[in-house]
């Protein structure tokens, strides 16, 4: 019971800070404040969901799988931000 | 659980819809890879906490997916955007 209020609560705030991604990528201004409003979601919010998706789901398999998401997001998605903010930021979209 | 579930799904829902917002508006390219990179990570989030519902992981290995092939298709067109400018 305690673990399922646990995992709604991480659930929610995850799926609450997607949201505010979606709001900062619409509201921002120029390419680099939308890449700041999203790449904070594809780490923190995809961290939070998966651990509490990992606390109710049954199986070992499904939270080994989680568990690789959750690595393949922490390393992947801070590389890619920076790849995309060097090379929009050598093409000249600076403000 | 199935409540908080329909609270995620909206939730996500939204943010979609507002990506998809800039997505079609967004005046660089660099604009629309970054809404559409978004858009997969609202599709992981969304297969999530669709497994927190069933409470089974069938469709977690689609998450592995998307998690990969994100990523190369921003790499990829960072340096798209580098050779030809945005």
């Amino acid at each position: 019971m305690i673990g399922t209020i646990i995992a709604a609560t991480l659930l929610l705030s995850g799926c609450f800070l997607a949201m505010l991604a979606g709001v900062g990528i619409l509201r921002l201004q120029d390419v680099f404040g939308r890449l700041h409003a999203a790449t904070k979601p594809s780490a923190l919010g995809v961290l939070l969901v998966c651990i509490g998706a990992a606390i109710v789901v049954n199986g070992l398999e499904a939270r080994t799988q989680l568990a690789a998401v959750v690595l393949l997001q922490f390393f992947t998605s801070p590389v890619g931000a920076h790849l995309l903010g060097r090379s929009s930021y050598e093409a000249g979209l600076m403000r | 659980m199935n409540v908080v579930a329909v609270i995620c799904f909206v939730f996500l829902g939204i943010g979609a819809l507002f990506t998809t917002v800039r997505l079609v508006l967004g005046p660089s390219l660099a604009d629309r890879v970054v809404a559409s990179d978004m858009l997969l990570t609202f599709l992981a989030l969304a297969i999530g906490v669709q497994a927190a519902r069933t409470g089974d992981g069938l469709y977690l290995g689609v998450m592995v997916v998307i998690a990969l092939v994100g990523f190369l298709g921003t790499a990829l067109v960072a340096r798209l955007i580098e050779r030809r400018g945005g």
